[in-house]
Formats: C-alpha cells, sequence, structure tokens
C-alpha cells in the first residue's frame, strides 16, 4: 500500500514538474547412461551382504549448484549414493555430489563403521572438512523395508494411479534386477507437466526412473537408478566406511 | 521470452507515442486548445488556461511512463481516467450535434468529432485495460523508447509546420477572413526549449532513471525491493545430512526490484545464501515466492514429489 502511495506521488510530482518545466543447456545428458549398469549380481534383494543404491537427478532448467553457492538458474547432476550393511542398519555411508563441468565434487557425506564410530561433511551446513564421532550414527536406519520405501514411495503411487485410470500404462517388459517393469505416462494437475515413468510392478514399486518435461514439452528433470548392487562386505574394510570418496573433492576444492 | 510480455510492450509503445503526440501537438498550440476547452464549457474560463496547460503535462507524462517503462500501469490508470473524461465529452458534444474540432491532436483542420473519435478513443481505452491487467514485466529494449520519442517529436513538428502554412496561407488569399480565424503561433523560441528539454529529459530518464530508482530503492533501507524465495526439496528422503525419515530442503533467495522483476531470468541478481534444512518426509512442491510483481507463470509450482524419488 505504502509502495503504492509512493508511487502515485512520484507520478505526480513527475507530471507536475514535467509541467512547469515545459510552461516554463546445456543438459548434461551425456553423463547419464541411457541404460541401467547391470549389477554384477542382478539380484534385487538379499538377505546378507551390502545394497549399494546409485541414483542421477538432473535438473534440466532449474539447478543450483551449492559448491558454487547458487547464481543463475543452470542445467546440474547431482548423484545420490547409499551403502547398507542389511546385516547391521547401523553401518551406512551415504554420499551426495554435483557433477560441474569439471567434474565431480562431494556437497554432503555421511557414515558409520556400524558400532561406535561416525562422521560427516556437509557443505550446505558450514562443515567443509570431514568431521568424526564417537558413538552410534544418528543416521541409522530402523529397518530395511524402511529404506526401500524410500525408493518405492513414488512408484507404489504411480501403479495405483494407472489402476484408477489417472495414469496411463505404456509398456510392459522384463528387465534385470527388476523383474516385471512397466512404462506409466502421467500429467501431472498441479504443475501441467507430462511424467513418463518406469516402476517395478511386484512390490515395493521401486521407482526406476522418471522423467518430467514441461507444459511445453522441455525436458524439466530426470532421474534414474543407475546401481543396484549387492555387495560382499568382506571386501569393504573399515576405511571404507569411515571416510568419504578420496578421489573426488570435497566443495570446490581439490584434496 | 513469454509472447504476452511482447504484446503488452507493444501497446504500451503504441498508447504512449499517442498520449506524446496529443500532449506536444496541443502544446505548439496552446490558444487553440484553450479555446475548445472555452467553447465546451469545461470548468469556468478562468480555469481554461490552467486546463489547457496541465492536459498536455499530464498526456505527455503518461505518454513518457509508458514509453519508457517507469511504473507504466499507473500511467495506464490514469490514461484511462483521462479517455473516459474525453469519451463522455465527445459523445455529449456528438449527440448534440456539434462536430466542430475536438482539439484532440492541436489544432488540425481534420480533427472533427464524430463516431470515429469515439471508437478511436474506445481502443485507446482498451489498449490502457491491457495494460493496466496484464502482467508487469515487460519488454524494454532500450533503443526502441528513445526512437519513438523522437519520432513523435518530428511527427508534432511536421503537423505544427503543416498548421503555420495553412493559417499563412488563409491569410493571403483572404485577409479580412483571416483576422477573425483562431490566431496561430509559429513555433518560437521557447517552443524549441520545450521540445530539448523534453527529449533531454526522456533521454536522461531512460538512460539513467531506471538504474538510478533502483540504486535508491533498493539501498538500505529497502523501500521497494522484493525479496524472493526458490524452494527446492531433494528428490529423495535419508540422503547425506538428514536422519530416517527426513527429507532436505534447500531454499535460496535473491532480491529483485519490484517494478521490475520477473519469475525466471530477469531478475538482475542471482540466487544466494542456501539454507538446507532437514524436515519430515512428505509430498511438497519446489517453488518461487512471492511473484514480486507479475504472475509468476514460468513455475509456480515448479515440480512436486513425495522424496520417493
Amino acid at each position: 500500500m505504502n509502495i503504492m502511495r509512493s508511487k502515485m506521488a512520484l507520478f505526480l510530482a513527475f507530471s507536475f514538474a514535467l509541467l512547469i518545466s515545459c510552461q516554463s543447456n546445456e543438459n548434461g545428458t551425456e553423463r547419464i547412461n541411457a541404460t541401467m549398469i547391470v549389477s554384477p549380481t542382478p539380484v534385487f534383494l538379499q538377505d546378507h551382504g551390502v545394497l549399494y543404491i546409485r541414483s542421477e537427478y538432473h535438473q534440466a532448467q532449474m539447478g543450483l549448484s551449492i559448491v558454487q553457492g547458487g547464481g543463475e538458474f543452470q542445467s546440474l547432476t547431482t548423484s545420490y549414493e547409499w551403502w547398507v550393511n542389511v546385516d547391521n542398519l547401523q553401518q551406512v555411508r551415504r554420499v551426495t555430489t554435483e557433477w560441474l563441468e569439471d567434474g565431480p565434487h562431494i556437497v554432503a557425506a555421511d557414515g558409520s563403521n556400524g558400532s561406535n564410530g561416525w562422521w560427516q561433511v556437509d557443505l550446505a551446513r558450514g562443515i567443509p572438512q570431514v568431521v568424526y564421532d564417537d558413538g552410534q550414527t544418528p543416521f541409522a536406519l530402523p529397518n530395511l523395508d524402511a529404506f526401500l520405501e524410500i525408493f518405492s514411495r513414488s512408484g507404489k503411487k504411480l501403479v495405483e494411479d494407472v489402476e484408477t485410470n489417472k495414469a496411463e500404462q505404456v509398456n510392459q517388459f522384463q528387465q534385470a534386477p527388476w523383474g516385471k517393469v512397466v512404462s506409466i505416462r502421467k500429467t501431472d494437475p498441479q504443475t501441467g507437466q507430462t511424467i513418463t515413468a518406469l516402476v517395478r510392478v511386484e512390490p515395493p514399486n521401486i521407482l526406476i526412473e522418471r522423467v518430467v518435461s514441461d507444459k511445453d514439452g522441455n525436458l524439466f528433470e530426470t532421474i534414474r537408478i543407475t546401481n543396484w548392487e549387492w555387495l560382499d562386505p568382506a571386501t569393504l574394510d573399515l576405511d571404507f566406511w569411515m571416510n568419504p570418496p578420496a578421489d573426488v573433492p570435497i566443495g570446490a576444492s581439490h584434496p | 521470452m513469454d509472447t504476452w510480455f511482447i504484446l503488452v510492450s507493444i501497446a504500451r509503445w503504441i498508447l504512449g507515442s499517442i498520449f506524446l503526440l496529443a500532449a506536444l501537438t496541443k502544446w505548439f498550440d496552446l490558444s487553440s486548445f484553450q479555446r475548445v476547452i472555452i467553447r465546451w464549457h469545461i470548468g469556468r474560463p478562468e480555469w481554461s488556461a490552467i486546463i489547457a496547460r496541465g492536459v498536455p503535462g499530464l498526456e505527455a507524462t503518461i505518454g513518457i511512463t509508458l514509453l519508457l517503462n517507469i511504473y507504466p500501469k499507473i500511467g495506464a490508470t490514469f490514461g484511462i481516467g483521462l479517455l473516459l473524461i474525453f469519451t463522455t465529452l465527445l459523445s455529449a458534444r456528438l449527440i448534440k450535434g456539434e462536430t466542430e474540432g475536438c482539439g484532440c491532436f492541436g489544432n488540425s483542420k481534420n480533427d472533427k468529432v464524430n463516431l470515429f473519435t469515439i471508437v478511436r478513443n474506445l481502443i485507446f481505452l482498451s489498449l490502457s485495460l491491457f495494460i493496466l491487467f496484464t502482467p508487469g514485466e515487460t519488454w524494454n529494449p532500450l533503443p526502441i523508447s528513445i526512437i519513438l520519442v523522437i519520432g513523435i517529436l518530428i511527427l508534432a513538428g511536421i503537423q505544427r509546420l503543416s498548421a503555420v502554412h495553412t493559417s499563412l496561407k488563409r491569410t493571403v488569399d483572404n485577409p479580412v477572413r483571416a483576422q477573425f480565424s483562431p490566431k496561430s503561433s509559429t513555433i518560437s523560441r521557447r517552443d524549441f526549449l520545450k521540445i530539448g528539454l523534453g527529449a533531454l529529459g526522456a533521454f536522461l530518464v531512460n538512460a539513467l532513471g531506471i538504474e538510478t530508482a533502483y540504486a535508491l530503492s533498493c539501498s538500505p533501507p529497502p523501500r521497494c525491493c522484493c525479496n524472493q524465495t526458490y524452494s527446492h526439496w531433494e528428490p529423495y528422503c535419508y540422503t547425506s545430512g538428514c536422519s530416517f525419515p527426513y527429507r532436505r530442503h534447500h531454499v535460496w533467495r535473491r532480491t529483485c526490484e519490484s517494478c521490475y522483476c520477473g519469475c525466471g531470468s530477469s531478475c538482475r541478481t542471482g540466487w544466494c545464501c542456501c539454507t538446507c534444512t532437514c524436515e519430515t518426509c512428505g509430498y511438497a512442491c519446489d517453488t518461487i515466492t512471492p511473484n514480486c510483481g507479475c504472475a509468476c507463470s514460468y513455475c509456480n509450482p515448479c515440480s512436486c514429489s513425495d522424496g520417493g524419488g
């Protein structure tokens, strides 16, 4: 209201003054492998071992890099990685990496040896170097199902949408390690965006891939699970669980 | 760029040019416009001199605000008011059967009051309403406004010279009649001073005005800046830094000039100062708020997810 009043005053003053004076993307998709990287052991679930999941999230239009501190919207690819020992859910390692023009940069990472030590690094929270702590990790999982639900919540909703005719089933086929997968297309009524997704048919309905196009048909974002692998815990020593990847710089600086 | 913004910019240029032309042609022959005011009984006769000078002043201000994109919505609002008054007066004259010159564009013999004059005013009124009710972001490339202002000055000058020529011819052909015809003044040094000052003012406002106004308004204490927020949710719950079942929420900020900014890329400052928190995992949409003076058709909401990819 005050702004409007000052604008009006300025306008009238200008009018009066005039009267007086006169009378006197690159989209970065190259980094994303179009096909699934087949796991060395293409098994979806097993009772023992370390489950390694890697997902790539590509923002084609509205990416803002934490490493670069913001700036203008740009295309940006971020990868999320989880290593979870299903025999000891305290033993977890997670890494979030931004893929910039000069390569990967860690944004945040944390992990735990599964018993009495954990660590974290988090640029966005002002922790630019690895900080170690004693005791049990605050990032432990309650159970494996809860972890799997993170990757299946959206997929389950899409499968329900197909059943209630809110989304369209495009195709169905077999793919390792998922088994039967279904391709689904849907228009989001709230954003007007078109979503094309690949979902595991059997529960848990893992969302394997989601491609979002805006109202004008331009690519908006994609998310893909690129790795779903089972690793042998014996091959991973304690250093692995208690450190971020050594070959990737944390933030903008190199190690 | 949005087609909508280009359309509203074109409407702004057309209407701005017309208002500026109307102002200049009246200024060049104030005595004739004053006679029109007396003839139409607008206010008391002693007010006619003030009204005759005030109306072109207001028209010129509206024209410049529209052409140079300085508070164009306020310019359009005043334009609507002025056009409504003109149209009402012209309609009343037309109903009474009077068709003598309306003085809308100076002392032109072609400027008769007829149905076309009313329709023309209604078209101008529609353009004003279009500018007022469409999103605020407009296209304002620097040279176009200056070219239009100079073009209007030349047009007004030609119109004025033509009127002087007709007046002189009338004097030669019929000196007796010419004695009783409306007195026409020639372009005086004062007229040149007016034109020069107007052009200089327009140039300075266009070159410096917007930047200066922005600098003044955005320096502390903030008066008209708009602090915009981009709220972005990571696609997954339980990513690095968040315990189960929380999801990372990024909030970016930037400062926009409220009268000039847009939702997409027209804001002159980049996003910064991300605040990252872990919040309960659930369905949420990325948003850019507030819209800082324009309907944010670009992206609101930008994308929605429930933290499950």
